[in-house]
């Protein structure tokens, strides 16, 4: 059996106001069966709570509203919430590793839509349960006068976390590969880490035609079965209003 | 090395701006990193390809409306299918700028026999929503959109010849719930498949319409 999870956050500005949208869908044709959908959502602050949902078909969409799940009008806005999303199927041979799943932040003037991070769980049943291994994917991030990035750590694990996310830079003709700076993280919560000036301090500025513009690519380091996911958010520098989310 | 496809669309107040990083896997050896781009018209005309090279530790970012300005303009927009063909260890971003927002869109999503796509669509006056198909393979291939809303799942069939990409304006494709949606607003999911084993790149671009001007998103 394999099974879906993502691992993402809620909308950080309001829990609520956080729609999760999926598509149920195994690799190849299949009959519209129905499969299982679980939701749990935990932070600082938000105890642990698990929902399952009945009612879910294989290839066909729908959403949910996190906020007609769990009562989260009341959570303390100065906490961010982890959310994880699971779709399986109670039989033993199905396998819903094609499904899909876009995140919606509302937002008076626009939503933000996003894909989360997608991990594959295997059944020990199976006899495979090795991870396969994957080569770390750089991700550019990008400052300028209008926008300033930040990195958003969800970590699902009972331990501490220091995140790994890595910077390569050449110091005296070497290659050094340094951590970003981003504090530890407590376990079974979200937080949102600011990129601190200093990582972009040596960069060269590019002069393009809305200004100076400074770039740096990073990489992450985890093991596709590792709860853990990274996203890279930019907010608007004049309204601190998230303009863009991407997992990385 | 791997390829990535993109795309980028300018016009009215709306620009965009391709980001390629260094390679820092290249920083000991002091190689730069080879960057192949190609940039292919909505007919699937290749009018641009740039060999780019940049040194460890630099960036490029190149301004979008100096390459695609000559296109003609498709639904409102100029764009392009940008494919680039890079080392595993670069990395690329493209930033998207209108007057009241600037955003950040990765590459096109791939689409498969095997995998499907879909995309969460409000049918309401103040939003136009755009799908993007595009055939970054030198076959042709047939993508199946099924627009589901409550009681009516639509579908359209699409050829796209090799390179091309095809802007559907999703209210104009699916007018019979656009006409629906003149009382209320409807909420439906946009599903894309294809039938060959080619991989498509599809997208969803949407326009929100505010008494001040245009907000845009692009779902990542």
């Amino acid at each position: 059996m394999k099974a879906v999870r993502w691992l993402v956050f809620a909308n950080p500005e309001s829990a609520a106001e956080t729609t999760v949208h999926f598509l149920p869908a195994t690799p190849g044709a299949a009959t519209p069966y129905p499969v299982e959908m679980a939701f749990t959502v935990y932070g600082r602050g938000v105890e642990r709570s698990r929902l399952a949902i009945d009612g879910a078909r294989l290839f066909h969409p729908d959403g949910v509203r996190i906020a007609s799940l769990f009562p989260l009008e009341s959570a303390d806005p100065t906490n961010m919430v982890a959310l994880e999303v699971d779709v399986y199927s109670s039989q033993t041979r199905s396998d819903v590793s094609a499904s899909q799943c876009v995140i919606e932040f509302s937002n008076i003037e626009r939503p933000l839509k996003f894909a989360p991070r997608k991990m594959i769980m295997q059944d020990e049943v199976q006899g495979n349960v090795t991870p396969p291994l994957t080569t770390p994917t750089p991700h550019l991030l990008m400052k300028d006068a209008s926008v300033t990035p930040s990195i958003v750590i969800v970590n699902g694990t009972q331990s501490e976390l220091r995140p790994g996310i890595y910077i390569k830079e050449s110091k005296g003709g070497e290659v050094v590969k340094s951590i970003v700076p981003l504090g530890q993280v407590p376990p079974a919560s979200v937080v949102e880490r600011k990129l601190e000036g200093a990582t972009f301090t040596n960069l060269y500025p590019q002069e393009m035609s809305w200004g100076l513009m400074k770039s740096l690519s990073v990489t992450t380091d985890y093991l596709p079965t590792d709860s853990i996911s990274y996203y890279l958010i930019y907010r608007d520098t004049n309204t601190s209003k998230i303009t863009s989310v991407q997992a990385i | 090395m791997k390829t990535l496809n993109y795309w980028g669309p300018c016009g009215g107040d709306l620009s965009s701006t391709l980001h390629l990083s260094g390679n820092e896997d290249g920083i000991k050896q002091g190689s730069a990193a080879e960057y192949l781009l190609k940039l292919y018209s909505p007919k699937g005309e290749l009018f641009k390809e740039l060999s780019i090279g940049i040194d460890p530790g630099k960036a490029l970012s190149v301004e979008l409306d100096n390459l695609i300005g000559e296109l003609l303009p498709d639904l409102g927009f100029r764009h392009s299918l940008m494919s680039l063909t890079m080392p595993d260890s670069c990395a690329v971003g493209v930033r998207l700028k209108s007057a009241f927002n600037t955003f950040f869109a990765g590459p096109l999503r791939k689409v498969s026999t095997l995998e499907p796509a879909f995309f969460p669509k409000l049918f309401s006056r103040s939003i136009s929503s755009y799908l993007i198909l595009s055939n970054p393979t030198e076959n042709p291939i047939e993508a199946i959109v099924r627009l589901i809303a409550p009681n009516r799942a639509p579908e359209n069939n699409y050829e796209l010849k090799p390179y091309t990409t095809k802007l559907i304006s999703v209210e104009a494709e699916f007018d019979e719930i656009t006409d629906l949606s003149m009382k209320q607003r409807i909420s439906s999911y946009v599903r894309t498949r294809c039938k060959t084993e080619n991989a498509l790149a599809v997208g969803m671009f949407e326009q929100y319409a505010t008494e001040n001007g245009c907000n845009y998103i692009m779902v990542n």
